[in-house]
């Protein structure tokens, strides 16, 4: 068991960002953490990468429990590496970015340079060592990143939404070098993205995180989908027997024609007349249930299968729904994310 | 207007003539100043850094009070030091009154909290990002300590500079601690203000533009150092 | 976003009548030296002839250059000091109408009670700073231009000691212009020119414990006005050499149409006259006289 967490907290002021009863992640395997902005994929990445310690609760890391005082966990740290969404570079050349890892881990010089040389090579980016790192492009900047956090051959990889603002090439060329390390190096890798990518391909496990709770991927909300139709931009995915949705293309790779999809209840929201957003799609139905939830009001509405949605109180209070009422939905695309596994 | 017309014509009039006693004057400013910035940096950078990084209870208690000594005034210094070091004092024995280490001493207390306050700012304006990546990679605190350093450096550069700015022209420190003695610790600012008493105002503004002017040639270096850093990323 | 810029403006506004609103009334203005100021006969004077005559009187008490400097600048009605060469010099250029002699009181030689020059008890200036130029004791200058530092200028003259002369050029009305400055030769090693006022340079000589040369006035106030005393004696006084002698020159409305030469007369009668006169001579410093009319 590489992790093990217990009853795990994180608490900003007022609001738990994170609330795991129980998580436990083996060792050499690849995860992805799936989930809606904001559902504190983030947090737990730093938590995992020993940058955050929790508010309450246990980590278990390599079988011993961890305990948060600098001196502890600095040895911890120099074992697992953490890939930020967008990361950035210290000032000088790509190959001093690359050294740091090593300098600080006193590398003789002659075999620092082969292994920066490795990882430039991993990474495609054999040429780039001398330029200046701030001129990089993004995509180029998340590879020599990748290669930062690489070179000294970590435990532990997390990556928090690796192919996030890059374009296909790179996103391709990431997940390969995600891959490659996790098969010939044997290390553990666990990164997160925050909506539908090709990404859960090559995932052994994966974690769906809302609000900061980890979901039974069997839960509420979760349809499978065939994909009916692809358009130039855009695939119209079956639900059911009569209801489609339509999603940008880039959710599905070409190869997949069949996925699970998961629907963030508390990104549905009720539509309105001259809402005019385009970047989702809208459903019809007829309310079956309303119940109080945590704040908000918890709304079933069957649409030729149940949906359920979470209307905040406030909306609640101005739009009161009722059952039977026919209710005009609007899902954002960012509250679809795809489930593909292969567990 | 004759008075500013005079005042340059004096000031190149005394540069021309390589005046003797206005290059003591300049020699003698420059080097407590350098003095001042250089021991106040060797404080200051790494007292800004220790506030920024640590968290203690009180902390915004001292950045309060550190605020505050921005607004200390340099009288107050001198006659805090001044009662150190005169004659009675407890360090009288020492003989420091009077001498440019006492100049030395009274600007490093006034730059100090300058030097500490701007370097916080400094700090503070760094990307979490720099820290996080630094950690994550496996560096020690002074490692990553270095890195915020060398990311944060335009801001370190500015304090130094606002600190040197503020000693060359200080001039209460200078008065009360120097005593302003002829070829001894008569500075820019005190001949200033004594040729202003004596009346000899051409004198007093030509000594002033002298002053600006090598503010000015000194930023210029800076600047230059700078740009020069900049090119040699590598 | 108006209402603000409204308030700012009377804000501004009431400052600038309140800081104008001290300045009412007659006011004379007039330039003196430190000593006159310090000594605290001012004090005594002044409340005297508001009270006669219902002028207030704004000192400007700098150094005697600067006070003259005043003068020609047409800054102030009237100048009280005391370097009376220089006094004749102000008149004979037409900036003053007439030098009135008001009082006189001494300078004295201060230095440390070991007294390493061995000045002690003596009367002739120039001697006494031969001898301190002899056994290179520390003596301080005012180097300020002052009628003090003029006097000790004129006393290093007279005294023998061979003296450097540094000339500075500078600019003035268009036309070069030398500014010279007299100290004894080769006294880097015990000589110390400081440029400030009296009181900082009695200060700095005990701090160094050197000698000085002062008006008595301040020396008095420093020996006996002050805790704790200052640890520095008279060691050499009562001389011709030594007396100094107080003008007061009204500024020439001649020259500076808005001087206000009136009431710069009406001060310069009533201080010759007996009433000020008395006063002078009554007034007492920790005991002691210190200023003697010339007047009567």
């Amino acid at each position: 068991m590489l992790y093990s967490l217990h009853n795990l907290k994180k608490v900003y002021g007022s609001r738990t960002v994170l609330d795991i009863d129980r998580l436990d992640i083996l060792r050499g395997k690849v995860y992805t953490l799936i989930g809606p902005n904001g559902a504190g994929k983030t947090t737990l990445l730093k938590m995992l990468a020993f940058l955050d310690k929790p508010s309450s609760g246990k980590v278990s890391f390599s079988g011993s429990s961890v305990e948060y005082t600098e001196k502890k966990l600095f040895p911890l740290r120099r074992r697992v590496v953490l890939l930020d969404q967008n990361p950035i570079m210290f000032t000088g050349s790509v190959w001093s970015n690359i050294e740091f890892g090593l300098k600080v881990r006193n590398i003789p010089m002659s075999e620092r340079r082969k292994l920066i040389h490795e990882a430039l090579e991993r990474v495609g980016m054999e040429r780039f060592g001398g330029c200046n790192a701030a001129d990089l492009s993004g995509g180029e900047t998340k590879r020599v990143a990748l290669a930062r956090a690489l070179v000294f051959r970590p435990e532990v990889l997390l990556c928090d939404e690796p192919t996030a603002n890059v374009d296909n090439e790179n996103q391709e060329k990431i997940l390969k070098i995600i891959k490659t390390i996790n098969r010939e190096e044997k290390t553990s890798v666990l990164f997160s993205t925050h909506y539908l990518s090709q990404g859960q391909q090559l995932a052994d496990h994966t974690l769906l995180l809302q609000n900061g709770v980890l979901s039974d991927l069997t839960g509420e909300n979760i349809f499978r989908v065939v994909v009916v139709e692809r358009g130039r931009t855009t695939l119209t995915c079956q639900l059911t027997g009569q209801l489609t949705l339509v999603l940008p293309s880039h959710v599905l790779p070409a190869q997949v024609d069949s996925t699970k999809l998961h629907i963030d209840p508390c990104g549905i929201r009720l539509h309105l007349n001259g809402d005019d957003r385009s970047d989702g799609c809208l459903v019809n139905g007829q309310i079956t249930s309303l119940h109080q939830d945590n704040g908000g009001v918890r709304v079933c509405v069957d649409i030729g299968v149940t949906l359920v949605m979470v209307l905040p109180m406030g909306e609640y209070q101005m739009q009161r729904p009722s059952i039977g009422d026919t209710a005009r939905l609007f899902i954002p695309h960012e509250a679809i994310t795809s489930m593909q596994t292969k567990v | 207007m004759d008075l500013l017309f005079d005042s340059v014509q004096s000031a190149l009039l005394l540069f021309m003539s390589f005046d003797a006693e206005l290059f003591q004057i300049v020699l003698v400013s420059l080097k407590v100043s350098f003095a001042a910035t250089l021991i106040a940096s060797c404080f200051g950078i790494p007292g800004g850094f220790l506030i920024a990084y640590s968290s203690f209870a009180g902390k915004r208690f001292v950045l309060t009070c550190l605020n505050t000594l921005l607004a200390l005034p340099t009288v107050v210094i001198g006659l805090v030091v001044y009662s150190f070091i005169s004659r009675r004092g407890i360090l009288g024995p020492l003989d420091l009154l009077y001498t440019q280490k006492a100049i030395v001493i009274g600007q490093v207390i006034l730059i100090v909290p300058v030097v500490m306050t701007l370097i916080i700012a400094a700090i503070s304006r760094i990307d979490n990002r720099y820290i996080m990546t630094a950690l994550t990679l496996g560096a020690k605190r002074y490692q990553m300590a270095l890195v915020v350093m060398k990311e944060a450096r335009y801001g370190i550069y500015a304090a130094v500079i606002a600190a040197f700015g503020r000693v060359i022209a200080e001039v209460g420190i200078s008065m009360m601690l120097g005593g302003n003695a002829k070829g001894f610790t008569r500075t820019m600012t005190t001949a200033m203000a004594l040729e202003y008493d004596k009346g000899e105002f051409v004198l007093a503004v030509a000594l002033g533009i002298t002053l600006m002017t090598l503010a000015f040639a000194i930023n210029l270096l800076f600047h230059f150092l700078q740009s020069r850093a900049k090119s040699n990323v590598i | 976003m108006f209402r603000r810029i409204i308030c700012m403006v009377s804000v501004l506004c009431l400052t600038c009548l309140w800081a104008g609103s001290a300045t009412a009334g007659k006011v004379l203005k007039m330039s003196t030296t430190t000593s006159t100021q310090s000594s605290g006969l001012l004090d005594r004077l002044l409340p005297e002839f508001t009270k006669d005559t219902g002028i207030t009187i704004k000192v400007i008490a700098k150094g005697t250059g600067a006070a003259i400097r005043d003068g020609q600048d047409g800054n102030v009605d009237v100048i009280f000091v005391h370097a009376k060469g220089r006094e004749d010099k102000f008149v004979a250029e037409g900036y003053g109408t007439r030098r009135y002699a008001v009082m006189h009181n001494d300078f004295v030689i201060i230095g440390p009670v070991a007294d390493p020059a061995g000045i002690k008890g003596m009367s002739d200036a120039g001697r006494a700073l031969k001898k301190i130029a002899a056994a290179k004791a520390l003596f301080v200058s005012r180097g300020d231009d002052s009628g003090t530092h003029t006097k000790e200028q004129f006393l290093w003259k007279n005294s023998g000691v061979s003296l450097a002369k540094q000339v500075q050029k500078i600019v003035r009305k268009g036309k070069e212009k030398e500014i010279t400055f007299m100290m004894p030769e080769n006294s880097d090693s015990w000589y110390r020119s400081i440029g400030q006022g009296m009181g900082k340079t009695i200060t700095f000589a005990e701090e160094k414990q050197g000698y000085t040369m002062s008006d008595r006035g301040t020396y008095i106030k420093y020996k006996y006005g002050k805790t704790p005393a200052l640890d520095l004696e008279v060691l050499c006084e009562g001389g011709a050499a030594l007396a100094n002698p107080y003008g007061i020159i009204p500024v020439n409305p001649e020259k500076f149409s808005h001087v206000q030469y009136d009431m710069a007369m009406e001060f310069v009668n009533w201080l010759l006259a007996e009433k000020g006169q008395k006063l002078i001579g009554d007034y007492r410093l920790e005991g002691k006289q210190l200023f003697f009319g010339d007047a009567l």
